[in-house]
Formats: C-alpha cells, sequence, structure tokens
C-alpha cells in the first residue's frame, strides 16, 4: 500500500486555478476548512465547486475570491441563516450560481460515480429550473413521459474531512456520526479525493475494525492531519460548532471590508490551523466544545 | 430522565477544590506513573501556598516532583518517585537527600494493597514478603507480627489513610458522575480504588458533561456521585502528563520540567513561569498553546 | 560455521536457553539506553525465541498487561507504560485493573526481571538508595516491585547493563530485593517459596548463577574475550568459579534465522546496533 500521508499545504498544492472542486460535509457540518484556509492562503482563484448542501466552506471560500461558480442545492448556514458571501456576490452577479433541487443535485454525483453520461430526474418538470448547460428535457423511450437529464457532477478533486486515517489513507468514522452525509457520494463521483483527519492511527487500528472504514485507502490520493480542522463548523461526534467564532466570522461575513480584515488577520499570516485557532478562539472554548461522550 | 432543579450540584472551581486542602493535611493523589495526573489541581495546591502536606499515592510522578519542589511537603508515602523515560524525580531527590522530606516506601503491589486495604475499611493487612529487605529497617511503619494462625512471621502493613483524596477523571457530571476510558487500563483501576478509599474524595474532570450524556452509557460511569464531595472542570488538567483516552504526554514539557529540576534555582524559576505568575487552568493552556495540545491530542474512539 | 552475529544476539540466544517450557515471565518496561537493552529488549527476544524453539508454552508477561504482545507488530519499542504503539500492538490478552488475572502472589509468575543499581554477591538488588537508609547520598525512585519479584517469583533474573565495582558491591547499601542472605529455611518459614529468588545475572561480562557458598554468586559463563581477571578487576567481591566458567555458547544458525526473521524482524530490539561487552558510562548523579 501507498503512504499518503501529507501536510496540508501539499494537498493545497496539488489544486490549481481553475479546478472544478467537490466539498464534503454540508451546511455548517464538517467542511474541510483548514484546507480551505490554506487554499485562500495559495491564492487560489476561478474555482468551480460542486457540493449537495454548501454553507461555511462556500461562503469562506467565495467571500475571499476564489470562486467562480457553484453548483448545489442549497447555500446556507442552518440555524445561522444565508450565507452572507454567497449573497452578496451573486446579488451582484459576480458570482454564477447553478441551484438544482436535493435529489436531482444527487442524482449528477451518481451519474459522475456511476460513469453514466447524464443522471435522469422527474421533479424538474413544472418548475423553474432552466439550465440549457447542465438541465436538458429528454423524453422517457418507453413510455414517451417528459424527464429531464442532468449533468454528470465530476470534481476533478473533491475534498473532504474526516475522522481518524492510517498512514495509508484508510478513513474510518465513529460509531456513531451525522448519517445526513454524502461525502462517500462525492468520493466516488470525483477523480481524485483528498482527505484531512482529526487524528491518525496506526494501520493495526484499522485492521481491528474494518467496519468502520468508509474511504479505503485506493480511493484517497492524500491524507493530512487536520485536529479541529472544521473550525469554526462542527465535526459530528467530536467537537460542536465555536458559536463564539462563528459569531465573529459571520459578524465580518456581512461586509467586504470586515471580511478582507477577518481574513488578514486570521487566516492569511497564520502558519497553520493550530495558529489559526489560537487567533479566533482558546483551549477553554475547545474543551468546551468537545464531545465528551466517546472517551 | 429529570433531575429534580433543588438537587445539589457539587460543581465547583479547582481554587475552590485545593482551597478545601489545609496545611499539615494527608492528602492522597490519582493517577500512575505520568499517566491521569491532577496537574491542574497541583497547580491551584502550590499557588495556595499549602504546607507541611503528606502525600500518600501508588506511585508518584511529576504531581509529587511539583509539589516536593515547591516546598509544601513534609513526607511521601509511595512506592516509586519518577518520571518513567525522564528518569528520576529530581526534587524529590534532592529533598530526601538533603533530609527534607521524610520517605516511605513500599513495594509496588503493596502500595496498591494499601488503598485497597483503605477501601475495605482495614487499618492494616499483613504481608509475608519484607523479609530479607531493607523496607522494615527504613519504614519504622511496618510492625513485625506473627500470623496468629500459622506462627509464621510477617509484617504489618498500616492501610493508605488520607485526608482528603484528588483524582483526574475523563468526564463527570455536576453531580460527580464520572465516567472512565472505553479502553481502561491499571491506572483507571488504581484511581477507582481511590475513589473508594477516602472518606473527601475531590474530582477535576476533563469534560463536564450533562447527566444525560452519562445515562446513556452507565457501564462507563464507575465512579457514583454519592462517593464525591466536590467536582471541577480542567480542560487538560493532567498536562503535562498523559491522559488516557484523550493525549499524549507533551515530551518537550517534560524535557523542560527535568532540565529546571537541576537546583532550587531553576525550579523555582519553571515554577514562576508554569504556576505562580499563571491565574488558572485556562491561562496555563493559553502558555502551553494551541498547537502543542493539538499535537499531543489522542482521542480512543468507539 | 555459524554466519556473524552481535554480542547482544548471542546473549538473547544464552538468556532463551536459561526459560523452561511453560514458564510465566513478567518483564518491564525500562528507559534509558543501557537499562532498556538489558531490562526490555534481551529478555523480550530471548523469551519470543524461546517460545519459538524449546519452550511453546512458554507466556511472555510484558509490563504486566501485555500478555504474548506480537513484538514482530512494532516498528518502535515503547517507551511509556501505555504508549498508543504498545496499547494497539497485537496481544493474546490485556491484563486491567487490579487486582487483575495474575495471581502474584500466588506463584503465577515463575520468571522474573530487575535492574537496579547495584547488586551483591547473594544477588540483593538496590532499586532505592546509595549511601545511609536514613539519609542516602543518592535516592533513586524507591522499591518498585523488586520486594514481590524477589520472593513471590519463581526465579528472578537480574539484567545488569553495568558490570563494574560500583555496581557489583559487597553488600547493597539498601535491599529493594532480597537475595539468598534470605536463606531457603527462612523463605519456607514465611510461607514463601524457598526456591525464590535470584537465579542468574546477565551482565555485558557474562552469565552468573548462585552456585557458589552459601548460595553466592558464580560464573555460569564468560562472554567472548573476556578474563577471568577481568571479572575480578570488575566485581568487588568473589565471584566462584571464575577460572573454571566456559565461554557463553554461540546461537546456532536456527536460533539466528528466528530471532532475525520472526522475533524482531524490523530490528527495533536493536539486539545489532550495540557492543554491549563496553561497559555503560555511569550516569553524572
Amino acid at each position: 500500500m501507498k503512504e499518503k500521508l501529507r501536510t496540508i499545504e501539499d494537498l493545497a498544492s496539488t489544486i490549481e486555478d481553475g479546478m472544478t472542486i467537490g466539498i464534503g460535509g454540508s451546511t455548517l457540518r464538517r467542511h474541510p476548512m483548514a484546507l480551505l484556509r490554506e487554499l485562500v492562503r495559495q491564492g487560489r482563484k476561478d474555482l468551480t465547486l460542486q457540493a449537495w448542501l454548501g454553507g461555511l466552506d462556500f461562503d469562506f471560500l467565495v467571500g475571499a475570491g476564489a470562486v467562480r461558480r457553484i453548483e448545489c442545492a442549497y447555500v446556507g448556514l442552518g440555524p445561522l441563516g444565508l450565507s452572507p458571501n454567497v449573497r452578496r456576490l451573486a446579488d451582484s452577479g459576480e458570482l454564477d450560481v447553478r441551484f438544482f433541487t436535493e435529489s436531482s443535485m444527487i442524482a449528477r454525483f451518481k451519474a459522475a460515480a456511476a460513469g453514466h453520461p447524464f443522471g435522469i430526474t422527474r421533479v424538474i418538470a413544472g418548475t423553474d429550473y432552466d439550465d440549457p448547460e447542465l438541465i436538458r428535457e429528454i423524453t422517457d423511450p418507453f413510455t414517451g413521459a417528459t424527464l429531464h437529464a442532468v449533468a454528470p457532477a465530476q470534481p476533478q478533486v473533491t475534498l473532504l474531512h474526516g475522522y481518524y486515517s492510517d498512514e495509508f489513507g484508510n478513513i474510518q468514522r465513529p460509531t456513531r456520526y451525522n448519517r445526513d452525509d454524502v461525502d462517500v457520494l462525492l468520493a466516488s463521483a470525483s477523480d481524485r479525493v483528498i482527505v484531512t483527519v482529526e487524528q491518525l492511527i496506526s494501520h493495526d487500528e484499522v485492521v481491528r475494525r474494518p467496519h468502520s472504514t468508509y474511504l479505503p485507502h485506493h480511493w484517497v490520493d492524500g491524507v493530512a492531519l487536520a485536529p479541529f480542522g472544521a473550525h469554526p463548523g462542527p465535526c459530528d461526534a467530536l467537537y460542536e460548532p465555536d458559536f463564539a467564532a462563528l459569531d465573529d466570522y459571520l459578524a465580518a461575513a456581512k461586509d467586504p471590508e470586515k471580511f478582507r480584515q477577518y481574513l488578514e488577520t486570521n487566516v492569511l499570516p497564520s502558519k497553520n490551523n493550530g495558529d489559526y485557532l489560537a487567533r479566533v478562539t482558546s483551549p477553554a472554548t475547545l474543551a468546551a466544545i468537545r464531545i465528551a461522550d466517546e472517551v | 430522565m429529570t433531575v429534580h432543579p433543588t438537587r445539589q450540584s457539587k460543581l465547583t472551581t479547582v481554587t475552590d477544590l485545593a482551597s478545601r486542602v489545609s496545611d499539615g493535611m494527608t492528602l492522597a493523589v490519582g493517577g500512575f506513573g505520568v499517566y491521569g495526573r491532577p496537574m491542574a489541581f497541583v497547580r491551584e495546591l502550590i499557588r495556595l501556598e499549602r504546607k507541611d502536606l503528606t502525600v500518600v499515592t501508588t506511585t508518584s510522578g511529576q504531581e509529587t516532583e511539583l509539589l516536593v519542589g515547591a516546598g509544601l511537603v513534609r513526607r511521601l508515602e509511595t512506592a516509586y518517585a519518577g518520571l518513567e523515560k525522564w528518569g528520576l524525580a529530581r526534587r524529590v531527590r534532592a529533598a530526601v537527600e538533603a533530609g527534607e522530606i521524610e520517605i516511605a516506601d513500599y513495594d509496588e503491589v503493596m502500595s496498591f494493597d494499601r488503598f485497597r486495604a483503605a477501601q475495605d475499611g482495614l487499618t492494616s493487612f499483613s504481608a509475608n514478603y519484607m523479609h530479607g529487605s531493607s523496607l522494615p529497617e527504613q519504614n519504622p511503619d511496618m510492625k513485625p507480627t506473627t500470623n496468629p494462625l500459622t506462627g509464621a512471621p510477617e509484617h504489618a502493613i498500616p492501610a493508605a489513610s488520607a485526608d482528603i483524596a484528588i483524582v483526574h477523571v475523563p468526564a463527570a457530571d455536576r453531580f460527580g458522575n464520572a465516567a472512565m476510558p472505553a479502553d481502561q487500563m491499571m491506572p483507571q483501576g488504581l484511581d477507582l480504588t481511590t475513589v473508594r478509599a477516602f472518606d473527601r474524595v475531590l474530582l477535576t474532570a476533563e469534560n463536564i458533561v450533562d447527566t444525560n450524556a452519562l445515562t446513556r452509557f452507565p457501564q462507563r460511569v464507575q465512579i457514583p456521585c454519592f462517593l464525591i464531595e466536590a467536582v471541577a472542570h480542567a480542560p487538560w488538567g493532567a498536562h503535562p502528563g498523559a491522559m488516557l483516552g484523550s493525549y499524549d504526554a507533551d515530551g518537550e514539557h517534560f524535557d523542560e520540567l527535568v532540565e529546571a529540576g537541576a537546583s532550587a534555582e531553576t525550579f523555582d524559576k519553571y515554577l514562576g513561569k508554569y504556576v505562580r505568575e499563571v491565574s488558572d487552568n485556562d491561562a496555563y493552556l493559553d502558555l502551553v498553546g494551541i498547537n502543542t495540545l493539538l499535537k499531543i491530542q489522542r482521542r480512543s474512539f468507539k | 560455521m555459524t554466519s556473524e552475529f552481535s554480542i547482544g544476539e548471542q546473549v538473547t540466544v544464552a538468556l532463551s536457553r536459561q526459560f523452561r517450557d511453560g514458564d510465566t515471565c513478567f518483564t518491564g518496561l525500562t528507559t534509558g539506553p543501557g537499562a532498556v537493552l538489558f531490562g526490555t529488549c534481551i529478555p523480550l527476544a530471548a523469551m519470543a525465541l524461546a517460545q519459538q524453539t524449546h519452550a511453546p508454552n512458554l507466556t511472555i508477561l510484558f509490563a504486566g498487561w501485555s500478555v504474548n504482545p506480537q513484538l514482530s507488530r512494532l516498528t518502535r519499542l515503547p517507551d511509556l507504560e501505555f504508549a498508543n504503539e504498545f496499547m494497539s500492538m497485537p496481544a493474546e490478552a490485556h491484563i486491567t485493573g487490579y487486582p487483575n488475572s495474575i495471581g502474584y502472589k500466588r506463584g503465577d509468575v515463575t520468571v522474573g526481571f530487575s535492574v537496579g543499581a547495584q547488586v551483591d554477591r547473594y544477588g540483593s538488588l538496590n532499586s532505592t538508595l546509595i549511601g545511609d537508609i536514613a539519609l542516602p547520598k543518592v535516592r533513586l525512585v524507591g522499591p518498585i516491585l523488586q520486594p514481590l519479584h524477589f520472593t513471590h517469583f519463581g526465579r528472578e533474573f537480574v539484567m545488569m547493563p553495568r558490570h563494574d565495582s560500583l555496581t557489583f558491591v559487597e553488600s547493597v547499601d539498601y535491599r529493594s530485593g532480597a537475595g539468598h542472605q534470605l536463606t531457603r529455611e527462612e523463605r519456607a518459614a514465611a510461607g514463601l517459596n524457598p526456591d525464590a529468588g535470584p537465579a542468574l545475572v546477565v551482565t555485558p561480562l557474562g552469565l552468573f548463577a548462585f552456585d557458589g557458598p552459601g548460595r553466592s554468586m558464580s560464573a555460569l559463563s564468560l562472554n567472548p574475550g573476556v578474563t577471568p581477571d577481568q571479572v575480578r578487576e570488575n566485581t568487588g567481591f568473589e565471584v566462584a568459579g571464575l577460572d573454571e566458567a566456559p565461554t557463553t555458547a554461540e546461537p546456532t544458525e536456527e536460533e539466528l534465522r528466528i530471532l532475525r526473521t520472526s522475533v524482531d524482524p524490523n530490528n527495533v530490539l536493536g539486539l545489532r546496533d550495540v557492543d554491549i561487552s563496553a561497559v555503560a558510562p555511569r550516569e553524572k548523579a
């Protein structure tokens, strides 16, 4: 087995301007934020983002000026409301927004995963969803009914945040985890997959609980250690959201100048995720958001 | 599951816990080797400048090194005083060699047995294997006796005795119910003996959780609330030592501690930097730094 | 003609031949470069080798809690009692808690290993202090488990990384482990195993037993290149049978093959790395 362990900087450097990237997690939850912050530090531009339910990930990258286009079913921060940066840049026309329904976006990823030329959906009929590039009306060859074909969503690389990995990229999760999770679907639809994880474990530990592996090593191109790598969002089973840090983030995201200052104070000068955490939160807060009942 | 609103919470601060230890008291300290030591409590005790304490442990590590180096200790009862791979506890060593502290040595499982005897409400128990060793000569608390049934020569070993015990746990609720790690080993077993062996038991906890979180895993909640006098939140409260299921030891900090142990002056500087000039555990963790805390993090998972 | 082998391998093989099939052997995790080789690596390798040669029913108890660990899975020797690589190393059983499934005082352990700062002619071991008991010149770690080792474990193997006259003394300053000054009769009268106590001493100079007068130390074999006079100069008491002692036996081809390919394929135990015939330097007090 190939050894896949890298640094976050190395993983980020494999992503180029203009690429189409998939991002795992949903809304606030379990996005690879440490990796996204590194992408912004490295000055990425013109990215196309594909996801199911975009949230903190999209808001951050869009606000940082790294994104040209987004494709997803929703962008929002769950209980914390709409995504301020995405809304602002969508309204101004600077951001190319391609919305789908939840199930038709899933159909796009499924088509890519299966190697099909397009996905098929019934739910677009009768709606105002209209995207000549990505949605075409078709006829059911058996019944003659009207259906819609959706273009496959096949990211060049998908970025995920997970829980545990060995040095070979066998990614494992705890017994209890957020089931509302399409990371595996995204991974199967992508050309490449890179993963940040909360903790490294030995191969022996992986082999002892094979049922916990959800991304086998041969799917994974690179893995990096990133404890609290989803911060300020939560990582299910491991830590809650850091609401204080999220409040600070949202206050900055409302205004482009404030967001630029937020990036210049907290993101751009940080040499690593630990530095970033030291700037925006404290050990006491990290201890307070830790989920303890799996000790 | 409903908890009555007037049920008494035992949640308090580390400062309040430490202040319950008075000068001259005997303090039983949990943990083993470099593992699971209530370091946040110990640092607070040093800030309170208590004196003339007797410290009783199954084994002694960096917690005893700090207490002795800070001048709080008159007497130590243990089987081993050291820092495992980091070598001798240099301040303990210096204090013994200068005659500044009394030390009562015991064999290691005998040391565990003293806590078990206390758990069983005994004042002493018999041992048949002190013969030929220097322990009874050095430790007058071991009394030569004769077995009343067989006539064989033995030694009566005193049960461990302490005014207060302090133990650090992974998670506790505000009533003192506390959970042990899933993959618990002998140190955690010794901590369980410790909480059962003394009248007054204090806990510091990595996490304070809601009672409902504990009721989901009652098999892991091995410390029942009725044994506990008070509990305080002390995240990373065993640092620089390891805490099973939470984090590894901070090797660089141990190197710094060992170097500081070279003399009373250098140790005072260490105590100044990490204890006396630091207001509380949160400030201590800011000093240690998030990068270090993340580097040593090692959570067990189910 | 056997392949080239290191002195570490030679001592390991000699030690492995001392085990009996069915032995239950207890070794701890020692630290410090000389101590770790003698206190942990050589015993572990010897036990694993014995399991694969003449003692298939031997049980390895590592650090008192890991039963028959699969040492070949190690990539790095653990240096802390509950180090993660040690906890996740496959083993047949983990002994957790105390008291536990080892009947320490019921004779379950038939071989123990100890390391100390001083050993005397009757095999008493000192891990506690140098100098006067009331006010020692040097305070060491304390008795640890040595009192139990020297009374309740069947045979105690004393692993001494240093063989000099400051270590091998006429009489230890403090007996943490009781040697043969405590006689068979006294042990029996106390309800202890009369055959317990120090049985073997392993040093860079050779292997030593207790067949001298009054069960005092005697030479079992001297390592290649070591002369009886060299032992005399480095020992603070007379060792019986020095001139008659044979050279420590060479390993067989098969024993070497098993050591190198099965017991320690990754050379984690470092048996080939260290020239143990050089006396380890004494640490600055």
